[in-house]
């Protein structure tokens, strides 16, 4: 493959480097100002927002109680209607074909002549640790090398990374591609910069310690010839290699099971928008230069470009097929990671809302509905949650008069139902995941996860908080950790 | 392990004709008869409480038994505001057995069907199920018992389809189910806590890991052990006791201490035991022995699930040996399912099961030899069949059976009396509950205000089941009970209805009370009426009017 040593560029060579680093941090907004996220609320949407805090202010001056009995007893709908479609969801995705499944053997058997171009895009910063697990993971996909291209993203003052790089040898595996520097530094920046040279027909995106099953890219060929045309991306699943690492590695993998499992089927199984994986997505290339490729201005763009693949009418099927990952074993490391995904997928919603009709005749109203529950439900109920938490704490330690009366028994025995079947609803899926996934040794976990909740409650106020103060911010979530 | 069975037919049919036919001989019991089950009855009468009394609230369901029975019959219920009969012929209770008491049927001929069971042999023994008189009668006289032994039965088939699927749905319906039975009945404690050991050992025997056992254990153990938590502090939040059937003036060991009946213990309370096990599934301990024999011939784990039904069993037979229960026939019911899937079992196993999602650890299940089975088989199947009779026989015995003899009244009253003074009795069973729905007439007749009567639902609560207007009565569960009952005047109420104060009457709120105003009205109240009770075991009804009201 290429050579890692990158001569001098020459004049027409940096011109499309200009080019195409303006179009990858500039290109979406030029082209469809109403997809991106550069702006977090366009101005009808400041103007009901306004409005909705005006009129909450006026209710509550007026009449106190009755709005507190209105607000819990909404919340309490919503827990309960989220609670049932989780349910509905989870069982969909526990039949065993509810995900796409391409055995061995198959994968195999597909000829070489037969596979497309395929191009692996894995976007590094600052972590040169990581590169020799990199070469490893690259060195065991099977796929013919004539038709593999793998391009290593670093930026281009990432001197550490790509020095450790370079030291490594990577060259052999892989292509390095360097991001001049540029606001923002994301990833989606890196990787839209990176679709001007890809060849690929087919796309994918790693993390550099990411550690795929060998056979993936085959079976994403074999599932696309399988699936309809309409199917524009294959999530491989996600999973981690370091479970056992810590209490809250533990959770993550419990948490990770039950979504890349069995929510992620279930939402295909019921052809609603699939919000993508961080990584191991498999993109046609043509649907994604059409759709618009990554939004540089959003924070988990993997969900906007999964959200925005519903809204242009194609489809994300899900694959039997795991991607290890190192799981973020360190809390403060790990609320940021959080609180950058409730902070993107509210962006997400936000941004796909700007034309809900249009998003409703695509989508349809159970998609728009799951849709909701998902991008802007999971954040807000998160933050919901430590309301309600403290709201009941209080009720425990001195039985507040104002709690009782916004409790009346019309919305007290539904929220007593929400609080006890949906937290022992999703304990026990917890078990049912972990069980499923082959980590029966992580049933502690599942009984403590009660704990990892609060971490999510932190992670999305927090997230909700920089929605408003700091929308662009990325947190950067440091790799490596694992022991 | 994708699935090659053939497909089992929907069971739609079976279960709309088991639970028409139940729901026919319920409604020729209740309303052809007038013979009523008190405890089915006095559930009713709670679940009206909590709908229909003067102070509407869910805790009024009552926390003596597990509540689901009730909560299944409360859409019913609510139609009593305008047909009373619903609640005053026990009929809601009814609408609940029925259909359950068939969901058993559906369950015990899926597992004979996934047993691969010759046609025959799968229709006898569903047959042999469905006919079984205390089966007939459990799912048309409105108890509990017709929900329990649909659940412990599914959470049976489930278990045994477990063992070879792998597959967690199995695992979550047969936890579910079983947390479900305990909803139903205590009894299920034994049959989740034997269901919990059963899953972790053969989840260890195949794995040889701790943290499967552990795991496939918790799944099971899981629903269960949430309706046990939230069921006790439900409890402990509303009546201050968080296992109020052991606690409670209302409970079996308060009703035991004041009517007595309990076993003595010993010898004797085995054999009482025994024998009910007995006349209830006469072939069981033959069946049982070749179906113990072949499955260990056979190395076949699916009958280990019938390890529950026998820990129920179990259960029962400590629960009266320790004297904590009655000498009722209907705690040994669930040794009908267990005779029959005991004889299911006996047929060598074929073909493969169907799974949503098989496990990690699925097992083929091994084709056994055929050979010389279908004589054994086809003797178990008579065995079954033959017991129906013995079991019809022993229901109308007043020793066996003080339940259900009086059925013998009801529907067979030219068969033989040899003692004219059992067949007295038996129609003043029958009779039971008459008086209360006359009292209950009188009263809604007088078109009294509400919250004007004051009774305790001990002993009343035919009367609340009865009534056209709930809301007269001020009753235990009423949050003002207490102080309209210190106070009645005060607090509007015209009449007291009392009872004697003796036997389970002592424990009735009034003379807790008023410890003499059954005797003499405690002076500040004047007889009105005494009605002497016409059913049996049922007490004489005063009604004292207050002074000056």
């Amino acid at each position: 493959m290429a050579d890692a040593v990158i001569p001098a560029p020459t004049p027409d060579e940096q011109a499309r480097s200009d080019a195409a680093l303006h179009d990858s941090v500039h290109g979406l907004r030029e082209r469809d100002p109403l997809a991106s996220a550069a702006v977090p609320f366009v101005p009808w949407q400041k103007w009901v927002g306004a409005v909705a805090v005006v009129v909450l202010v006026v209710a509550l001056v007026a009449a106190t109680t009755g709005t507190l009995i209105f607000l819990t007893a909404l919340c309490t709908v919503a827990y309960l209607v989220t609670l049932a479609d989780r349910v509905l969801l989870l069982s969909r995705g526990l039949a065993r074909d509810a995900i796409m499944t391409i055995p061995d053997d198959r994968a195999r058997a597909v000829p070489d002549a037969d596979l497309p171009r395929y191009t692996v895009l894995v976007p590094a910063y600052n972590e040169p640790e990581v590169i020799g697990d990199l070469i490893g993971a690259m060195d065991a996909i099977d796929y013919p090398a004539d038709k593999l291209e793998v391009l290593l993203l670093l930026e281009a003052d990432d001197e550490v990374t790509i020095d450790a790089a370079e030291a490594a040898g990577l060259g052999a595996v892989c292509t390095i591609l360097r991001i001049p520097p540029a606001q923002p530094r994301t990833k989606p920046k890196a990787c839209n910069y990176a679709l001007h040279y890809a060849t690929g027909e087919i796309i994918t995106i790693f993390d550099a310690e990411d550690r795929p099953d060998p056979l993936q890219l085959r079976r994403v060929v074999a599932a696309l010839a399988d699936l309809d045309d309409d199917v524009a991306c294959v999530q491989a699943k996600l999973a981690f290699h370091n479970g056992s690492q810590n209490m809250l590695a533990a959770w993550f993998t419990a948490d990770y099971a039950l979504w890349f499992n069995f929510l992620l089927p279930g939402l295909m199984r019921s052809d609603s928008p699939i919000p993508l994986g961080g990584t191991s997505n498999h993109i046609r290339a043509d649907v994604l230069s059409e759709i618009g490729a990554w939004d540089p201005h959003n924070v988990t763009e993997d969900a906007d470009l999964g959200v925005r693949i519903a809204a242009r009418g194609y489809r994300t099927a899900v694959l039997d097929s795991t991607t290890l990952e190192e799981a973020n074993p360190d809390p403060i490391n790990w609320i940021r990671q959080r609180s950058r995904w409730y902070k993107g997928y509210l962006q997400t919603w936000l941004v796909h809302m700007r034309q809900p009709v249009a998003l409703w005749r695509t989508l349809g109203t159970v998609g728009m509905f799951r849709f909701t529950t998902l991008l802007a439900g999971t954040p807000v109920i998160a933050c919901l949650n430590m309301v309600f938490w403290l709201v009941t704490l209080s009720w425990i330690l001195g039985q507040p008069a104002l709690v009782a009366q916004v409790f009346p028994a019309y919305v007290y025995f539904p929220a007593l139902i929400c609080l006890v079947l949906g937290n022992a609803t999703i304990l026990y899926s917890n078990l049912v995941a972990v069980r499923e996934t082959g980590n029966p040794r992580l049933w502690w976990a599942c009984l403590t996860v009660p704990l990892y909740w609060l971490l999510m409650s932190v992670a999305a106020i927090k997230g909700t908080y920089q929605l408003f103060a700091n929308p662009s911010y990325w947190e950067k979530t440091v790799h490596g950790l694992a022991s | 392990m994708r699935s090659r069975s053939p497909h089992i037919p929907r069971a739609t049919p079976l279960f709309l004709l088991a639970a028409a036919g139940y729901l026919a001989v319920g409604l020729y019991l209740a309303l052809g008869v007038g013979y009523l089950q008190g405890d089915a009855l006095s559930r009713v009468a709670d679940t009206r409480a909590a709908l229909l009394s003067r102070d509407p609230h869910l805790a009024a369901i009552g926390f003596i038994f597990t509540p689901l029975t009730a909560l299944a019959q409360l859409p019913l219920v609510w139609l009593s505001e305008w047909f009373p009969q619903l609640t005053r012929w026990g009929l809601t209770s009814i609408a609940v057995s029925a259909p359950a008491m068939a969901g058993a049927v559906v369950q015990v001929h899926a597992i004979a069907r996934e047993r691969r069971c010759p046609a025959w042999m799968t229709w006898l023994l569903t047959a042999g199920f469905a006919m079984h008189p205390m089966i007939i009668y459990y799912g048309a006289n409105g108890m509990s018992e017709a929900l329990f032994v649909f659940f412990v039965v599914w959470a049976v088939r489930r278990l045994v389809r477990w063992m070879t699927t792998d597959d967690v749905h199995d695992l979550i319906v047969a936890g579910l189910a079983l947390g479900l039975a305990y909803l139903t009945r205590y009894d299920a404690l034994a049959a989740t806590g034997t269901a919990t050991l059963l899953v972790a050992a053969v989840a260890w025997y195949r794995s040889r890991r701790g943290a499967v056992a552990v795991l496939d254990g918790l799944l099971v153990a899981a629903p269960t052990v949430l309706a046990f938590v939230v069921w006790s502090a439900t409890s402990w939040l509303i009546t201050g006791s968080a296992l109020a059937q052991f606690s409670s003036r209302y409970g079996n060991a308060a009703i035991l201490e004041q009517s007595g009946g309990g076993s003595a213990g010993g010898l004797e309370a085995i054999a009482f035991s025994a024998a009910e096990i007995i006349v209830t599934a006469p072939a069981l301990a033959l069946v049982g022995v070749v179906c113990v024999t072949l499955a260990a011939r056979r190395r076949d784990p699916e009958p280990l699930a019938l390890l529950l039904p026998l820990a129920v069993l179990a259960f029962a037979t400590l629960a009266y040996l320790r004297g904590l229960t009655f000498p009722f026939l209907r705690f040994y019911i669930i040794a009908v399912p267990l005779l029959v899937l005991c004889a299911v079992f006996l047929a060598p196993r074929h073909g493969r099961m169907r799974a949503r999602r098989p496990g990690p650890r699925p097992v083929d299940r091994a084709d056994d030899p055929s050979r010389r089975t279908t004589p054994v088989s086809a003797i178990a199947v008579l065995a079954v069949v033959a017991g129906l009779p013995v079991s019809a026989a022993a229901m109308l015995s007043p020793e066996l059976s003080q339940e259900q003899h009086a059925l013998h009244a009801a529907i067979l009253p030219r068969l033989g009396y040899p003692d004219p003074e059992l067949r007295r009795e038996q129609e003043a069973i029958i009779a039971s509950f008459d008086t209360e729905r006359r009292i209950a007439e009188y009263l809604d007749s007088l078109g009294l205000d509400d919250g004007s009567v004051i009774l305790d639902t001990m002993q009343g609560f035919p009367i609340i089941a009865s009534t056209s207007h709930p809301q007269t009565y001020v009753i235990p569960s009423d949050r003002d009970f207490v102080t309209a009952l210190n106070d009645p005047a005060a607090h509007g109420i015209e009449y007291l209805l009392t009872v004697p104060n003796e036997g389970r009457g002592a424990a009735d709120a009034l003379n807790l009370r008023y410890p003499t105003i059954y005797e003499n009205g405690s002076g500040f109240t004047s007889l009105e009426a005494e009605v002497v009770n016409s059913g049996h075991d049922r007490p004489t009804w005063r009604l004292w009017r207050v002074v000056g009201s």
